[in-house]
């Protein structure tokens, strides 16, 4: 089911009501467990099942490590990992490496394996991750299992997060479903109040608006270059990079606000994914501020635990990094264009960091703390990030190769930019519109706040603003989300 | 307070719907297959020439209808081809004009068909958002909006579309003239893949294409299918199981309904003269996609 139809208006509209009518606690949660098996099986069909069985037997092994004696425990947690990863890794993977192996059998004249007839089930590359969250955060004793299933599948299922994240962490999110009364930690009542749904429709319609207005508008211009690229001249191309990086953060940030928002209104506080990546000054800047519930996940639960023993030797970190971000980009899809993005961006980051460890006053020279310092700052950050999304976008290596060279070696042929320009006045202008937007907001950080503080009557100028911007240039055949793919 | 809320949300639902409603009376976008009512037709049948009417999607309206009229008129000077092609012609679609055709007085029709045309892609979908509610694309609305209050004063939406009298629903623009290199031809693999997929036990293509046939067959009038030629790129894509299952469908439907059928899928697919992967460009270079058309014609001329 995807946001932006009508169906899941509807869907969220029932349970938002249901949870306001009827106040049994029990009910109230079973109900949202039931709504996100719904909701997912809308999205999924028949992989709801695979969803449930993986639930349970992570909730088991949950209790199973908590329980183990030290020896016991490393064999089952190892066991656990190997699980999920090997579920990830069987929808993910397999046919991406059977192809591989064919290539170097074609080679040596060796008959093909024959793909495997797998179809990659909705989010889960989302909710193994929750999993696996919860279980490296038991071995470490650094929460307890949870004592209830319900409570626990909740946590994987909760349906605006299942599908496309933010990831949750455990820790934050299962206290969530309980209340201290009494000395005793019982089933938390789930209360839709006035602050909260006037901020989550606010964060919603914000949220609707980056990926239908924005991202859905902005998508024929980069379709119309990436599709075929070559022929196309370096200013073309800087232009359907930079439309992309704008279109896949609409997209992608557009459905964070939205799971957020409507996690919101039913009581639930999800950590932000999204800080402005735009304005990073520094490809580790950036990873702080884009996709934050996946970098944060990788940063604590692979490359940390990797350098933990050697993080003095900076040849070391390098290549932890390299290796942190190389599995970053897998983990967007089986194709070795992911894999180049996440080796960029960790060649960038490893960089930032060598150069940070090793000459520690460049970051305190003055230059750096000027406004034009700053400015520098981004742009060469920018410059960097947005030549890494060329690998994203791309359908093949001559394409990237080409794109790529453009993008570095300018040759200041304006002939296919101006005629991209008069065929997509549309997407060119919601293009220069967002990047006002996207300072304006940068520079009054505190917009939300303001808007869904705004008195009823001038609250409603701003929905009507919202939904009419949407729905008069609402495209009747939209893209998905682009991250519901991975 | 919660209710307020929700009765505010709604209210701009509803003001922002309402609104839109007086709009797309004014500037809504005429859906393609929407022709039935055009002028067009009653002045063709107040003519007193022989009408040939060839039908289609946008590879048909890529035809030089002019040259076509020029080498068939040589021969048969009382005959006059119109060519009704408009863009994403499928069969359910054609339906809303087979009236409209007929008025004409039509001699023979020729069908342009392919893949994609019998393509069970095309059943009514429900899965479409906003638009299976309302049937509308408030954008395309919105868009002619714009060029209509700008276009002409400003010159910001100028309009660079040709209409010729012999194509009157395919209006033509300067890419549609360009041959490009055949390296360019881009192709979505996947959604042809799934926009060529053949079932004919529940294709709704299928049926109204021999509702198509039997309409005019009733008429009187003479049907002839031409499949429509495509870029050796795009044949590479077809599954092979589809081609087949095309091939049968039509060579049955030949037969049930005594139809001729001439074959261009594979006649220029290595050619230079293509716009993209299944245009061949309405250019002065690759002219040989008209004259053969033309040949067809005068072939079946009674």
């Amino acid at each position: 089911m995807l946001f932006t139809t009508p169906e899941f208006i509807l869907f969220f509209t029932l349970v938002v009501t249901t949870i306001i009518v009827f106040k049994n606690k029990k009910f109230q949660h079973v109900l949202i467990l039931i709504a996100s098996y719904f909701f997912y099986y809308y999205s999924g069909t028949y992989f709801l099942s695979l969803l449930v069985v993986s639930t349970l037997i992570d909730f088991w092994f949950g209790k199973l490590i908590y329980k183990s004696s030290s020896t016991n425990r490393k064999i089952i947690f190892s066991i656990s990992m190997a699980f999920n990863l090997g579920l990830l890794g069987f929808f993910k993977y397999v046919n991406f490496f059977v192809d591989q192996v064919n290539s170097g059998l074609t080679s040596v004249g060796i008959q093909q394996i024959e793909f495997l007839e797998i179809v990659l089930p909705v989010g889960i590359s989302f909710y193994t991750f929750h999993s696996m969250g919860y279980l490296i955060d038991i071995y470490r004793k650094q929460i307890t299992p949870s004592d209830s299933l319900l409570d626990y599948s909740i946590y994987v299922a909760f349906f605006p997060q299942l599908v496309a994240g933010p990831i949750l962490r455990a820790k934050q999110f299962l206290p969530q479903l309980r209340e201290k009364i009494n000395n005793f930690h019982g089933i938390k009542q789930i209360i839709v109040t006035d602050s909260n749904l006037k901020f989550g429709i606010t964060l919603m319609a914000i949220g609707f608006l980056k990926k239908m207005f924005f991202a859905d508008n902005i998508a024929p211009l980069v379709n119309q270059v990436f599709q075929n690229p070559i022929g196309y001249d370096s200013f073309s191309v800087m232009l359907a990079t930079l439309s992309f990086g704008i279109q896949i953060y609409g997209d992608f940030s557009g459905y964070s606000d939205i799971a957020i928002g409507a996690a919101l209104i039913l009581g639930f506080t999800i950590p932000k994914n999204f800080n402005k990546p735009f304005f990073a000054t520094s490809p580790t800047d950036f990873w702080r501020r884009w996709h934050i519930s996946l970098s944060t996940w990788v940063r604590d639960y692979l490359y940390l635990p990797m350098v933990f023993k050697r993080r003095k030797s900076l040849s070391y970190v390098f290549v932890s990094l390299l290796v942190t971000f190389f599995l970053l980009g897998l983990w967007h899809g089986a194709g070795w264009n992911f894999m180049i993005f996440g080796l960029l961006h960790g060649l960038y980051v490893g960089i930032d960091t060598i150069l940070r460890s090793k000459y520690p006053s460049l970051a305190n020279q003055r230059f750096f703390g000027s406004k034009i310092g700053k400015l520098t700052s981004i742009l060469i950050t920018q410059y960097l990030i947005f030549f890494a999304f060329i690998a994203f976008r791309v359908e093949n290596f001559d394409q990237m190769i080409y794109v790529m060279t453009k993008f570095i070696f300018i040759d200041f042929q304006t002939n296919e930019f101006f005629n991209l320009i008069l065929q997509n006045k549309v997407p060119v202008v919601l293009v220069f519109t967002f990047i006002i937007l996207h300072v304006v907001a940068y520079f009054k950080k505190s917009y939300l706040e303001i808007i869904s503080s705004l008195k009823i009557r001038y609250w409603i100028v701003f929905l009507i603003i919202i939904i009419g911007l949407i729905f008069y240039l609402y495209d009747a055949n939209p893209d998905d989300f682009i991250y519901f793919k991975f | 307070m919660n209710g307020k809320i929700a009765l505010v949300v709604a209210l701009s639902f509803m003001i922002v719907f309402l609104s839109f409603i007086p709009f797309y009376e004014k500037y809504r976008v005429l859906n393609v297959w929407e022709i039935n009512d055009n002028p067009f037709f009653q002045k063709i049948s107040e003519t007193t020439n022989e009408n040939i009417l060839i039908m289609g999607g946008s590879a048909v309206g890529q035809l030089n209808s002019t040259h076509i009229n020029k080498i068939v008129s040589e021969k048969f000077p009382e005959y006059m081809v119109y060519n009704l092609a408009y863009n994403a012609d499928i069969p359910t679609q054609r339906l809303y004009s087979l009236e409209s055709s007929i008025s004409t007085n039509p001699k023979i029709i020729f069908y342009g068909i392919s893949f994609w045309s019998l393509s069970d892609y095309y059943n009514k979908k429900t899965d479409h958002g906003l638009q299976s509610l309302f049937e509308i694309n408030p954008k395309a609305t919105t868009l002619n909006a714009i060029r209509t209050i700008l276009g002409d004063e400003t010159g910001l939406f100028p309009s660079q579309k040709y209409v010729i009298d012999t194509t009157p629903f395919f209006p033509y623009s300067k890419d549609q003239m360009q041959i490009n290199e055949q390296s360019r031809l881009y192709l979505d693999i996947k959604t042809t893949i799934k926009k060529v997929h053949q079932n004919p036990s529940n294709s709704e293509q299928l049926v109204a294409l021999k509702d198509t046939i039997e309409f005019f067959q009733k008429n009187n009038v003479k049907v002839v299918f031409f499949t429509l030629p495509l870029h050796q790129s795009y044949l590479d894509i077809v599954p092979e199981n589809d081609k087949q299952l095309f091939n049968e469908t039509i060579e049955n439907l030949s037969k049930k309904y005594n139809v001729k059928i001439f074959d261009f899928t594979n006649s220029y697919s290595t050619q230079d003269v293509w716009k993209d992967a299944y245009h061949v460009a309405l250019n002065p270079n690759s002219l040989v996609y008209s004259q053969d058309i033309s040949q067809m014609i005068i072939s079946e001329v009674p």
